[in-house]
């Protein structure tokens, strides 16, 4: 989720107790929650689950634009 | 789900492929921030040679300044690399970690189907619609094979399962998948980033996440022309709903290449119709007659029988009262033309001839 997907994955600091919900709000401003698959730990969580330290958040778009132009084959 | 051994097999394939994959990051960015710095070493160490031999001509200062920039510029990238290799991106998941995203894999999609041999692992999407255009369910396939991919990085194919293509273009099977290779837009780039850190559900969601949504400003077929064809006769390329099949050769037809027949009223082209000579109405091959006498072309509705022979014959030519055809009619009306009318006799204003007289005649009605 950070750098819209194209940087690294990251360790981020949160307050204990912090929720789902909260942690997105914080991270993915203006953005709906219903456009994204939120997952801790591999698996969906309710809006107000409370995280814990070493939990991993995936946070991933389920619209992205496709093209007709693939850039790799643009390269060569 | 795959047995446990299967899913641990395929766990160690892909995580050897991530670390070759890291490993030759790591490279590549040496190669690419200090292969620069080597001829920089070069032209110093000429400009040094130069110094030592003459070193009263002034070359000194400006050869340490040039030192002193070079060997910053090195020192700074060559940090830039210890940082890189010391990202998470360098650091390759454990096998656990693995297994984990095989079985979350699994979990998400169900269906998982790994194939050592072919070195690829896959699973379906639910059927995709598009804005009322139905494309089916998808199988998203990796391949980690890297000898056939190019730059080793595992590749993703994806097939349709119950393929809808446009009529323009079978190759294409989605708006973003032609020849069942995805064109991600700006997926690209995150999906790469997943597999190169081991995030191969990640990977699988950015590529479901292309497949649900449509990007009209950069489609191979439109989703407004996937269900266009072209007209059989004038070429002209129409929305399918503007398109009509002709009942009787099957192609299909614009609206103003195809007309209705006015027997059956079916949908026929102009190459299968064919005009009555009685009527002048439109008539499919199906409802053409011939009329038994003449031999012209008629719609059925236009044929009768003679009420003689029962031969169909076009309805112009049956007597109107008789209802006859015209090999039967002459036979009933010609009989008078055939026997002779009995002649008028004619009486003479002379007296009548004597038996002495031999010239007189009787005179009979004119041949």
């Amino acid at each position: 989720m950070n750098n819209d997907g194209g940087g690294f994955a990251d360790y981020i600091e949160v307050e204990l107790n912090t929720t789902v919900n909260k942690l997105f709000s914080e991270q993915m401003c203006g953005c709906q929650p219903e456009d994204y698959l939120i997952r801790v730990n591999r698996l969906p969580v309710a809006a107000d689950h409370a995280l814990q330290e070493g939990d991993r958040v995936t946070i991933t778009p389920t619209k992205i634009e496709g093209a007709r132009f693939n850039i790799v084959a643009c390269r060569r | 789900m795959p047995p446990t051994r299967l899913l641990v097999r395929a766990a160690l394939k892909l995580r050897a492929v991530c670390i070759r994959h890291a490993a030759s990051a790591v490279v590549k960015s040496f190669r690419d921030r200090l292969g620069p710095y080597q001829t920089a070493l070069e032209t110093a160490r000429g400009s040094l040679a130069e110094a030592v031999s003459d070193p009263g001509a002034g070359r000194l200062l400006p050869l340490r300044r040039q030192l002193h920039g070079l060997m910053r510029a090195f020192q700074h990238n060559a940090e830039q690399i210890l940082r890189d290799a010391e990202q998470p991106a360098a650091q390759v998941p454990d096998l656990r970690s693995f297994v984990e995203e095989l079985r979350q894999l699994e979990e998400e999609f169900g269906g998982l189907e790994l194939d050592l041999k072919k070195k690829t692992l896959g699973v379906s999407t639910d059927a995709i619609e598009l804005e009322g255009v139905y494309l089916g369910a998808f199988r998203i396939q990796l391949g980690w094979d890297i000898s056939r991919y190019d730059g080793g990085t595992p590749h993703f194919n994806v097939i349709a399962e119950n393929p809808n293509p446009p009529s323009s273009n079978e190759a294409v099977t989605h708006p973003h998948v032609r020849d069942q290779s995805l064109c991600a837009g700006d997926a690209t780039a995150p999906i790469e980033r997943a597999l190169a850190q081991g995030r191969i559900v990640d990977a699988f969601f950015l590529v479901r996440s292309v497949l649900t949504h449509y990007n009209p400003k950069s489609a191979h077929v439109q989703l407004e022309d996937w269900d266009s064809g072209n007209c059989r006769e004038c070429s002209s390329s129409v929305s399918a709903d503007d398109l009509s099949v002709c009942e009787r050769c099957g192609y299909e037809f614009c609206n103003d290449c195809i007309s209705t027949c006015s027997c059956c009223e079916v949908s026929c082209c102009h190459e299968c119709e064919l005009r009555c000579s009685v009527c002048q109405g439109w008539h499919c091959s199906k409802c053409r007659r011939r009329s038994a006498r003449s031999g012209r072309d008629c719609c059925r509705s236009c044929l009768r029988k003679c009420a003689k022979c029962g031969a169909n014959v076009a309805r112009d030519e049956l007597d109107a009262s008789s209802e006859l055809c015209p090999t039967c009619r002459p036979k009933e009306a010609g009989a008078p033309e055939v026997i002779p009318a009995p002649a008028e006799a004619v009486i003479p204003s002379s007296p009548l001839p004597t038996e002495n007289d031999h010239e007189c005649t009787i005179p009979t009605a004119a041949n």
